[in-house]
């Protein structure tokens, strides 16, 4: 790439009193990207979230936005950031006016200008008719609204959001991620995100995941579950235990079991007569529900790069 | 200078949200300025006839001797319900998203320490619009002198309990902390009983309490240069001397803790 990255994350380190929470981390995203991380509770997702968005200072390695140095301007930095935090940061006593005002105040927006900013958020997000509404009065999903305009109403250029679907039933999540795709088209915004959710992390044009405060692997979704390569086999049963002998004796590998599926990943040189041959037996199986034969998905690849299983973190 | 504006635009919001809140609870507002009337009232009359503190000058009454040690704890009382939320605005992650404003971490202790104390001010200076009825005659000066300590009082008290709520993450160690600290700070100003009446520690606690010293500046403020009550009180200017530098002390506090924030 010519032009320098948007923004630089160079060999990061953090401790608390007891632990360390970033190893040496680094990364690097461009600008107008929607990143997504990905990672274990305790991992350092959060940590690295804190300092990106200042609310803890650096201690070891750097972090560049834009050109601007996180030690030395701080303060031009934040104007520059818009922050949705996962737990939800809205007065709950004001109106929707009323939190968006205050916030522009907070990020000195001249009046005039904070009045069109509340009027061009609020007619995009579809909440212009509620401004004079208290904001508890309010849906889960309308307040995350409210959220993410309040969190773009001074312009930032990268906007950091932790965990933003937290929450949201599924159809309000999709109604996010189309306003997601539409301000990053229209206002080039670069977007980072954290993610417990598959279908979310799918959405991201680059993922990284993190664990025990290193970056395991990043890239584009696709790339990263294909360059695992091979194929997985993906049994859905109640005698998970008689399944998974069966697959053991057949194929020679201990498959694993996660609640009532027994899942086995099968390396690229993996035998495929007699996987198919298993796989069609297993169909035929009293006990077995359903059985898929198909490519790693990120969950897999989260399982591989972290040992732990998607559904746990 | 335009960093200067962008933190004055900040406190001015924060101020202007503690008192849109303020407005909209309700209860609030009751806590705060009819607890303290009630206790005045029931104490006045009811202790106030049924005991005679000696060390009380014959001609006051109690309800008298009680009144500026109401016009404190209105302002207590006030400044505890506003810095509370503080403790409410870090569990709901509001206090987070003005930490990453491109503000002074200055300009929002004083957004929030001003808020509190203008609903303060604003209280105390209502109730003491009864002074009159209850028997004390305010020159001009005394007037004067309420319009300068109300506001000290109460930047005071809300800076104390924001140095309390700051570091706090449950409303219920605050209570905890208002229980076995404010009160008695209050309870031990004077205004209930006086110094002289004070015996061992409670005199000693008494003594060393800067809030005493507010207190005897409040009745300063509303009795007259000739009451015999002033007499056995420390002098006015030590008064305002012991408040003064008691606020720095407690202001320079809050920044300190608001600069070294650790849990966000």
């Amino acid at each position: 790439m010519s032009h320098a990255p948007f923004l630089t994350v160079q060999n990061l380190s953090y401790s608390y009193s007891e632990r360390q929470a970033l190893k040496d981390f680094s990364l690097e995203l461009n600008q107008g990207e929607i990143f997504g991380l990905l990672g274990p509770n305790g991992g350092g997702k959060s940590t690295l979230f804190k300092l990106l968005t200042t609310l803890r200072p650096l201690q070891l390695g750097d972090i560049q936005l834009d050109g601007l140095c996180y030690r030395c301007s701080p303060r031009e930095l934040r104007s520059l950031i818009g922050t949705v935090f996962q737990s939800p940061a809205l007065d709950k006593k004001l109106s929707v006016y009323e939190n968006l005002w205050h916030q522009g105040k907070l990020f000195n927006l001249p009046s005039p200008i904070l009045k069109k900013r509340i009027d061009l958020l609020t007619e995009r997000f579809g909440i212009k008719d509620r401004l004079r509404d208290s904001a508890e009065k309010l849906s889960g999903g309308l307040q995350r609204r409210v959220e993410i305009a309040k969190a773009l109403l001074h312009q930032p250029k990268l906007l950091i959001m932790d965990e933003p679907s937290t929450g949201l039933d599924p159809g309000i999540r999709l109604e996010l991620w189309d306003y997601l795709q539409e301000i990053r088209r229209s206002d080039g915004i670069t977007i980072l995100l954290t993610t417990h959710l598959l279908d979310e992390a799918e959405r991201c044009d680059r993922i990284a995941i993190i664990h025990e405060g290193h970056l395991i692997t990043e890239g584009k979704p696709l790339a990263l579950c294909e360059a695992l390569g091979g194929q997985v086999l993906s049994v859905t049963t109640e005698n998970t235990s008689d399944i998974l002998d069966l697959i053991k004796t057949e194929l020679g590998t201990t498959p694993k079991i996660y609640g009532n599926e027994v899942r086995l990943r099968l390396t690229s040189d993996f035998d495929k007569m007699k996987t198919s041959t298993l796989a069609a037996r297993l169909a035929d199986h009293p006990q077995v529900q359903a059985v898929t034969l198909s490519r790693p998905s990120l969950s897999d690849l989260y399982l591989e790069k972290t040992g732990k299983s998607w559904t746990q973190h | 200078m335009s960093s200067l504006a962008a933190d004055f635009s900040a406190t001015q919001s924060l101020l202007w949200r503690e008192i849109i809140r303020f407005l909209r609870q309700r209860s609030r507002i009751v806590g705060a300025l009819a607890t303290p009337i009630i206790f005045w009232l029931f104490l006045g009359f009811g202790v106030g006839q049924s005991f005679h503190d000696s060390s009380l000058p014959g001609a006051m009454n109690y309800i008298e001797y009680f009144f500026p040690g109401t016009i404190v704890m209105i302002i207590l009382f006030t400044a505890i319900f506003s810095t509370i939320s503080i403790i409410e605005d870090r569990r709901e992650g509001f206090l987070q998203g003005v930490l990453v404003a491109p503000v002074s971490r200055g300009s929002i202790v004083l957004g929030k320490v001003l808020g509190g104390a203008v609903l303060a001010a604003g209280q105390a200076w209502l109730v003491c619009l009864a002074a009159p009825f209850v028997g004390f005659h305010l020159d001009a000066t005394g007037i004067l002198k309420i319009l300068l300590l109300v506001p000290l009082l109460s930047v005071m008290l809300t800076a104390l309990g924001y140095l309390i709520a700051w570091p706090m993450d449950s409303t219920a160690g605050f209570h905890a902390i208002m229980n076995i600290f404010l009160i008695p700070l209050w309870l031990l100003s004077g205004s209930l009983f006086s110094v002289q009446g004070a015996q061992g520690l409670i005199a000693v606690l008494m003594h060393i309490n800067p809030l005493t010293y507010g207190l005897a500046a409040m009745r300063y403020c509303m009795y007259p240069a000739n009451s015999p009550w002033l007499g056995s009180l420390p002098s006015e200017s030590f008064c305002y001397i012991v408040t003064v530098v008691t606020t720095l002390l407690l202001l320079a506090g809050c920044f300190a803790v608001t600069l070294h924030e650790r849990k966000a």
